[in-house]
C-alpha cells in the first residue's frame, strides 16, 4: 500500500471511529436512572441505613435515601398499569425524619402494598414496614427495635488530660447541648431525654395506628428490643412468615391478576456518577474548610 | 498492472503508469438496482454495528415488551430521551453517508460492490443524495420511488436533482 493511500484510509477510519464514539458516549449518557416501569407490580428496595440525603461513594450504593424512594413511589402513583407494590426491606433503620417521610408516602399509596422484610427490618425500617398493608418476614428476620436513641461520645476528661479546655461561648443556654467537649448536665440530660421520649411516642403512635393495635400494647413492646420474625408474628408486629413467594401470592389475591414484577432499582448513569463526583469533591472541600474553622459535635437522633 | 487515482480518489486501472485516461471514459455503466441494494445492505450493517448497537441499550432500558408502552412512555415523560436517541441515529447515519460520499465518492458498501458516484458530488449534493436515509415523511416515500424508477430504467430522483449518477467501476486490461 502506498503512503498516499494511508492518510486517505485514515480519514475513513476516523469517520467510522468518530460515529461509533458519538453513539457509544450518547448511549452511556442516556442510560440514566430514568426508567420505564414494565410490570403490574413494582418492587422497591429499601436497603441500608435510612437517610435523607444519601452521602456516599461514587459507585457504591448509598443506603436508603428517602427522597429517592419517595420519587419512586410517586412514579408508581403516576403509572396506571401498576396494581401493587412490594417493598423489599433490608435495613437497620436510620434517620427518624427520613423513616417518617417514607412511611407517610407508603400510606398515601392507594394500592395494595406488601413489606417483605429480609435479614433486618428494624427500628425506622420497621416503621416503614408497618405502613404497608401486609408485612411478611422470615422466621429469623430481625425486626422490631421500636425505640429512639441519641447516644454520643463525650470526652472532656480526655481533653483535660492533654490540657485542652473548652471555651463555652453561647447565646441561648441550650445552644451547645450535646457537644462532646463538655459533660452533659443533669438538667440537659432530662431535656434531651424528654425529646427522645417525644419521638418515641410518635414512633409508637404510628406503629399502633398502622398495625391496628392499642398504643399501650405497642408501648409495652417498644422497649427497643428486637424480635425475630417468629416472635414478631406472635406479638402482632408482622402478618405472615415467608418470603417473596408469599408476598406475590398475597398481591395476586389483592390485584386479581398474575403479578409481573418490575424491580425498581436506582441505576447510576454516567451523568449521575459525574454529579456524585462533583458533589463528593465539593463535600470533601467543604468538610476540609469546616474542620479548619472548627465545628461543634452534633448529636444525631436515630430510630 | 498499476492503479491510478484522480484528485477525487476514484480509481481506474491501466496497464502502465503513463496512462492517464479521463475518468468519464472509464465509467459509463450505470449501477443497476441489485448492486445498489447490496451496497445499501452492507452500509446498513455498518450502521447497525456503529450506531444501532450502542444505542440499542437505551431503547431496551426505556421501551418495554408491550408496544402500548410507547404511549405510557409519553405519559411518564421518557419520550424525550427516546426522541433524542432516534434523532441522533438519523444524524449519525446521514453523517456516515454524506462524509463518505463527499470525500471518497463511495460509501463502504459501494466500495465493496465497486460502484461510485459520477459527476461532482460536493457536500451539498452528497447531503441531498443521502436524504433517502431519513425515516420521516416525505423522505421515506423515496424508498419506494427510487427503486421503482431504477426498475423501469430511469435515473433515480435524487440523482436527477443533484445531476450525479452511480456507476460501476470498470477494470481496463491492456496489453
Amino acid at each position: 500500500m502506498k503512503k498516499k493511500e494511508m492518510p486517505r484510509m485514515a480519514y475513513g477510519l476516523f469517520i467510522l471511529a468518530g460515529i461509533f464514539l458519538i453513539s457509544s458516549c450518547t448511549a452511556m449518557i442516556l442510560e440514566t436512572s430514568s426508567q420505564s416501569i414494565d410490570g403490574n407490580v413494582v418492587q422497591i428496595p429499601i436497603k441500608g441505613v435510612i437517610t435523607g440525603d444519601g452521602t456516599g461513594g461514587l459507585f457504591e450504593s448509598h443506603g436508603a435515601v428517602s427522597s429517592e424512594i419517595i420519587k419512586k413511589i410517586n412514579k408508581v402513583k403516576e403509572t396506571k398499569k401498576v396494581k401493587g407494590v412490594l417493598f423489599e426491606i433490608n435495613s437497620p433503620g436510620g434517620s427518624a425524619v427520613a423513616s417518617d417521610e417514607i412511611a407517610q408516602a407508603v400510606k398515601a399509596l392507594e394500592l395494595p402494598t406488601v413489606a417483605w422484610i429480609r435479614e433486618v427490618g428494624a427500628s425506622g425500617a420497621y416503621w416503614i414496614a408497618s405502613s404497608a398493608d401486609h408485612v411478611i418476614a422470615n422466621r429469623m428476620s430481625v425486626t422490631g427495635s421500636i425505640g429512639v436513641y441519641g447516644s454520643y461520645l463525650e470526652f472532656p476528661g480526655l481533653l483535660g488530660r492533654f490540657n485542652i479546655s473548652y471555651n463555652r461561648l453561647v447565646s441561648g443556654k441550650y445552644k451547645d447541648l450535646g457537644v462532646p467537649y463538655r459533660e452533659l448536665l443533669p438538667e440537659e440530660e432530662e431535656l434531651f431525654q424528654s425529646k427522645l421520649d417525644l419521638l418515641h411516642d410518635y414512633f409508637i403512635g404510628e406503629v399502633a395506628a398502622n398495625r391496628g393495635m392499642e398504643k399501650e400494647q405497642v408501648r409495652e413492646l417498644a422497649t427497643g428490643m428486637f424480635y425475630l420474625g417468629s416472635e414478631a408474628l406472635e406479638i402482632g408486629l408482622i402478618d405472615e412468615l415467608g418470603g417473596k413467594e408469599e408476598a406475590m401470592l398475597y398481591l395476586e389475591q389483592k390485584i386479581g391478576e398474575k403479578p409481573h414484577v418490575f424491580v425498581y432499582e436506582t441505576q447510576q448513569g454516567i451523568l449521575d456518577i459525574l454529579a456524585n463526583l462533583v458533589s463528593h469533591h465539593g463535600f470533601q472541600i467543604g468538610k476540609g474548610i469546616t474542620s479548619l474553622v472548627g465545628e461543634h459535635g452534633s448529636v444525631k437522633i436515630i430510630t | 498492472m498499476s492503479r491510478n487515482a484522480n484528485s477525487r480518489g476514484k480509481h481506474f486501472y491501466a496497464s502502465d503508469d503513463s496512462w492517464d485516461l479521463p475518468v468519464d471514459t472509464q465509467k459509463k455503466e450505470e449501477a443497476g438496482l441489485l448492486r445498489r441494494l447490496f451496497a445499501a445492505g452492507i452500509d446498513f450493517l455498518v450502521i447497525v454495528f456503529l450506531v444501532m448497537g450502542p444505542m440499542s441499550a437505551v431503547f431496551q432500558q426505556h421501551i418495554g415488551t408491550d408496544m402500548s408502552d410507547s404511549f405510557a412512555l409519553a405519559e411518564e415523560g421518557i419520550a424525550p430521551q427516546i426522541t433524542f436517541a432516534m434523532a441522533l441515529i438519523v444524524v449519525l447515519m446521514l453523517a456516515y453517508f454524506v462524509l463518505f460520499q463527499f470525500y471518497y465518492g463511495q460509501t463502504v458498501g459501494m466500495m465493496a460492490l465497486r460502484i461510485s458516484i459520477s459527476g461532482n458530488a460536493g457536500f451539498g449534493k452528497s447531503l441531498l443524495r443521502s436524504m433517502i436515509v431519513i425515516p420521516a415523511f416525505p423522505f421515506y416515500l423515496l424508498w419506494i420511488v427510487e427503486p421503482l424508477l431504477l426498475l423501469f430504467g430511469k435515473k433515480p430522483l435524487l440523482e436527477q436533482l443533484t445531476k450525479t449518477g452511480t456507476v460501476v467501476l470498470t477494470k481496463i486490461r491492456t496489453g
